[in-house]
């Protein structure tokens, strides 16, 4: 409890749960997850409902044991700000299919995948004003009736009539940065469409 | 300079907690211009719900005044409120469980029609309206909540807060619960919303980036009080305070080359009951926005006339937030 960052953790042992804030409480879930010193720690949206703060604490928390203990970190999240801040590599899902897998800021610097670009630009930013949110038409099907073929096509900009009949391979756009699209030569192109 | 919409006057609210006292909101003074969006933002807890419960008089403040369109609503009886109703809407967070699931979309919509005493024909027409604007299709009004998505729930209850032409809605945590996808869908339908109605918004939400977006003005609140307010490029460009600095710097953005530790005062909120005996954010720097620009004139009436100091008794002194010490 100490290493995770609770203060005075031998008083903080005796309390139950709902003495606890909600950092408090990821904190002990991460202390338990830490306490058989494991190899892979696997962290599901870790930080979700948490402040801005305080996620930021508990991300500082997982980079500084990862570190320390030397295992390997799996984090699932739908927030590209907290992934920018920890992985070392990344793997964008869609519809249940990896869409796109890069190391290192190539997803953030050249991304490969219209979705995963889309996405990206989606985002309203802090950093920055701006004048205008790209919007991706339509919602994401709902499992189990997605369309032939790519199953991004009907939202796509940039679908062509090939991306209906099959499904595009993962195929390699550059140093160990993998799309699954027909079109991802053309992708700079979906700055003019969206 | 034309009177603003909205005026709140050194507003507070506390709650009884047990035999404590939680000062949710303390002394906060802010105007809202019309067709203006104000955001207001902080963490959990920093009283910005009850900030807009109260303008909507869903909440009773303890102190203070709220000024509708020069009007001095703070004490009016819900009889004489029932009007105004018609001019200050709210959106809700949770787009799952602020529709009633046993109503049918066009009878949620058409509610606060029927609660102004439109006739059942105008009705009608307005509901179908009000969807268009929203991009429903017009068959939605047919069908209940739980026959639609998030981000199509969530322009339910847009469409129910503009269907009475309101001059103000406050907007609480509106696009929070959204995937970013349709969060940007929302947005962009509130900000082009605003341009063809001058509607006047206020925007309560803790994330920085969709404030940012969408807002003219920004209020930032820790435990209860304005600590900065200003222009959107005042605020983010150049944040005074050293809270709002924390609370930019904690921000994860998408983008390449920020992999690593982000800087951040180590630390929680400290509690707000019996403030009397919980640190604000130690600070050296307490210089407020004042926005010289004629338009606002008056600055908010923040009391800057002591350091705030830590001072957490027994065990919590460790949690203390050590972001900067105050010359005592």
């Amino acid at each position: 409890m100490d290493r995770v960052g609770i203060p005075a953790p031998d008083l903080r042992a005796r309390d139950y749960p709902h003495q606890l804030s909600g950092g408090m409480k990821q904190r002990i879930m991460i202390a338990i997850a830490l306490a058989c010193r494991p190899k892979l720690l696997m962290a599901d949206e870790p930080t979700t409902a948490l402040d801005v703060t305080i996620q930021a604490q508990i991300l500082n928390l997982i980079l500084d044991l990862k570190g320390e203990f030397g295992m390997g970190v799996m984090l699932i999240t739908h927030d590209m700000g907290v992934v920018a801040q920890i992985a070392d590599r990344v793997v964008v899902m869609y519809g249940g299919q990896v869409v796109e897998r890069s190391e290192g800021d190539a997803l953030f610097t050249r991304s490969a995948h219209p979705y995963s670009r889309l996405l990206l630009r989606s985002i309203p930013s802090a950093s920055q004003r701006q004048d205008d949110l790209p919007i991706i038409k339509g919602t994401m099907p709902a499992a189990g009736r997605f369309p032939d073929g790519c199953r991004f096509h009907e939202r796509c900009p940039m679908a062509v009539a090939a991306c209906a009949l099959s499904v595009p391979p993962l195929t390699e756009t550059g140093p160990a940065h993998f799309a699954r699209c027909f079109r991802t030569e053309a992708i700079d192109e979906l700055e003019a469409l969206a | 300079m034309t009177a603003p919409l909205l005026k709140l006057e050194n507003i507070s609210k506390r709650f009884r907690v047990g035999n404590k006292e939680l000062a949710a909101v303390s002394d906060v003074s802010l105007d809202v211009a019309a067709g203006e969006t104000l955001g207001i933002v902080g963490e959990s807890g920093c009283g910005k719900s009850t900030l807009g419960r109260m303008i909507l008089r869903l909440t009773d403040p303890s102190d203070g005044a709220i000024v509708f369109d020069g009007r001095d609503i703070t004490r009016l009886s819900k009889r004489a409120m029932r009007p105004l109703r018609r001019d200050i809407q709210i959106v809700f967070q949770d787009p799952y469980a602020s529709l009633n699931p046993r109503m049918k979309v066009g009878e949620i919509v058409a509610e606060p029609l029927v609660n102004i005493g439109m006739k059942r024909a105008e009705i009608a027409a307005r509901v179908a309206e009000v969807l268009k604007v929203v991009g429903l299709p017009a068959e939605s009004a047919d069908r209940y909540p739980h026959a639609f998505s998030g981000g199509q729930r969530q322009r339910i209850g847009i469409a129910r807060a503009l269907a009475v032409k309101p001059r103000l809605i406050v907007c609480d945590e509106a696009v929070s619960a959204l995937d970013v996808s349709v969060q940007a869908q929302v947005l962009t339908l509130l900000r082009d919303i605003q341009r063809e109605t001058g509607v006047t918004f206020v925007f309560i939400s803790h994330n920085l980036g969709v404030v940012r977006f969408l807002c003219h003005r920004i209020a930032v609140l820790y435990l209860g009080r304005v600590v900065e307010i200003g222009t959107e490029a005042q605020l983010f460009e150049t944040p005074q305070h050293p809270y709002t600095q924390a609370l930019l710097s904690a921000i994860p953005e998408a983008g390449a080359g920020r992999r690593g530790r982000i800087p951040v005062p180590s630390g929680e909120i400290p509690n707000p009951i019996n403030r009397r005996r919980v640190a604000r954010f130690t600070c050296a720097v307490r210089v407020f926005r004042t926005n010289a620009a004629a338009k606002y004139p008056r600055l908010p009436q923040i009391r800057t006339d002591r350091p705030w100091r830590a001072t957490f008794p027994g065990r919590m002194r460790k949690a203390r937030i050590e972001h900067r010490k105050t010359k005592e």
